[in-house]
């Protein structure tokens, strides 16, 4: 009698977790990986290597998504390039933000992590700023086959507006949402979403978002992508979805989001 | 309680499997058709050209590379590049039998390597005041046994509408069947040549043309006089090669609609220049199916 439910529990507990494992897109937020307060880039190659160890042990389907920090935000102003098309900024920006997904990417495989970088401006069309386009299939057979894909906040083409500048927080939910059955973690500089007392709100969900609204604090530094109430408010427009907002500076709290920890504050949508 | 045992089963299971099919077919891709393609022309720069082909590790010839690159900063219409991997992914590829087996590990460092050219050639045109911008298939490109299933290409299409130089190159991307498959850069040109309206195709080699057993070039090559050509051509493949040679890239043309090619030195000082001037240069190869005029609406049947 116990053999036999052993053999029915067995398969299908097998089944369930083939099922449920769900895909972890970790945002490492620009200001993490490098000197957000710099006019130019510089990467901090320190951060970067720590992370990557963390991030080495884990062997579940994972992407990762790092921002521009200081290779992204200071040229993208100098050139007004949220408001304005500018082909010589957008190829110098986009060539900047390369450069430090590659060193990322570089660290992730000195370590051991089968890391592809995935380049938003070859495979992304925008329209006003909002994704279109995206050849998703590249990124499920390279979870399907132990890869960890790694995208970054880039320009990429609009339809309307030229080029855009494409944050990694509009990257991650829209994965989230094609993908189905994701977990986004934000590694960001602070160790999570702020009330107006600076103190971590615990979960935000739809239910409280429009009380705590006013009271989210942003990010301190040149940001041209929207701040932390943008990063909020995207992850909650998708169905179904947890993220975490949490500290990525500090060390083991990559380690702990994908050890599906509760950490920082936790956005149910 | 056998009987419960399979009735769960036979519950369970395909239940299961459809929530898991249910999430697999979803269809994620959306190909716009309303966009209108640019007519353009395709320049490809073989890796015998910009590399030192012979070298068991990437050796880049960066004179060879800057003279293209100034040649091809004259020219302000609609192009699309696209190069070949030489010495940068042949002899990697062969080293570890990439064409047969998959290898995560290896994969990456070949397309590293190609990367890293790619990344040289973008510089150069940089240099030369062209607005590039480098296209990853890895990043792009999905196959299935080794053909290309789908490639975006909307990106592209806003990069030529904008003034952008699109750069490809023949690279690792993934496969569906195989995990990861290798795709030659000729493989990218025979999908763009469907995808885009398509002035003329180039192909700068390290040779004057296709040769004949007598070692001169062939001033044309269709469908016509292709099979009595065919023994002639060939042999000209001294070093690694592993995506197919002369003689594929020959037949992949002649099977394209109303495409006309040229194969050319593009060593040759001047010759890309001419070949983007509309010149005939080299060997002509023609498909059969033509093109009726430029406007590239209808095709002679």
């Amino acid at each position: 009698m116990t053999r036999n439910l052993l053999f029915i529990l067995l398969p299908f507990c097998a089944f369930i977790q083939a099922i449920q494992t769900p895909i972890k897109i970790l945002k490492l937020g620009g200001g993490v990986i490098t000197d957000k307060s710099a006019a130019k880039g510089v990467a901090k190659k320190e951060v970067i290597r720590a992370i990557a160890k963390e991030i080495a042990t884990y062997q579940k389907p994972l992407i990762i998504i790092n921002g521009a920090g200081s290779f992204g935000h200071p040229l993208a102003k100098k050139y007004k390039l949220t408001t304005t098309f500018h082909d010589l900024g957008t190829i110098e920006t986009h060539n900047s933000v390369r450069k430090l997904n590659s060193m990322l990417v570089a660290a992730l495989v000195d370590q051991g992590v089968k890391a592809i970088s995935v380049d938003p401006m070859s495979c992304i069309l925008c329209n006003n700023k909002k994704i279109t386009s995206m050849e998703i299939k590249i990124i499920k057979n390279m979870l399907k086959i132990g890869y960890v894909p790694v995208l970054f906040g880039d320009m990429v083409m609009d339809e309307e507006r030229g080029a855009c500048v494409l944050s990694g927080d509009k990257i991650a939910p829209y994965l989230a949402k094609q993908l189905g059955n994701c977990v986004i973690g934000i590694g960001s500089l602070e160790d999570g979403v702020y009330d107006d007392h600076k103190k971590i709100i615990p979960q935000i969900d739809s239910f409280n978002f429009d009380q705590i609204k006013k009271n989210i604090t942003g990010s301190l530094y040149i940001d041209v992508t929207g701040g932390m109430l943008g990063k909020v408010k995207e992850l909650l427009e998708i169905k179904g979805l947890t993220s975490y907002v949490f500290n990525g500076t500090k060390p083991e709290n990559i380690r702990a989001f994908l050890c599906d920890k509760e950490i920082g504050t936790k956005i149910v949508s | 309680m056998k009987k419960i045992n399979f009735s769960l089963y036979t519950v369970f299971l395909p239940l299961l499997l459809m929530l898991n099919q249910k999430n697999m077919g979803m269809k994620l891709f959306v190909h716009n058709p309303n966009i209108k393609r640019s007519i353009c022309k395709l320049l490809k720069i073989g890796g015998s050209v910009i590399t030192n082909k012979k070298s068991e590790i990437g050796i880049e010839k960066k004179d060879i590379i800057d003279s293209i690159a100034k040649e091809i900063s004259c020219y302000k219409k609609p192009l699309i590049l696209i190069h070949g991997t030489g010495s940068f992914g042949h002899p990697i590829v062969k080293k570890y039998n990439l064409t047969e087996k998959f290898d995560p590990t290896k994969i990456i460092e070949t397309h590293t390597s190609v990367k890293k050219l790619n990344r040289m050639v973008v510089d150069s045109l940089l240099f030369y005041g062209i607005h590039a911008i480098s296209i990853e298939p890895m990043s792009n490109t999905i196959c299935e046994n080794g053909k290309i299933k789908q490639m975006s290409t909307d990106a592209i299409q806003h990069m030529l509408e904008n003034g952008f130089l699109p750069v490809l190159f023949g690279d690792i991307v993934m496969d569906e069947q195989k995990g990861a498959s290798i795709l030659s850069s000729d493989r990218i040109i025979t999908y763009l040549a469907k995808q885009f309206e398509i002035d003329t195709i180039g192909f700068g080699f390290s040779e004057d043309g296709i040769y004949d057993c007598n070692g001169n070039t062939i001033p044309e090559i269709n469908p016509k006089n292709f099979k009595d050509l065919e023994d002639q051509i060939g042999l000209s493949e001294q070093h690694i090669d592993v995506t197919g040679g002369r003689i594929g890239k020959i037949k992949e043309i002649l099977q394209s609609d109303g495409t006309t090619a040229y194969i050319f030195n593009a060593k040759k000082r001047g010759n890309i220049t001419r070949f983007l001037d509309g010149e005939k240069i080299g060997t002509k190869v023609i498909s059969e199916l033509q093109r009726k005029d430029n406007s590239g609406k209808k095709y002679d049947t």
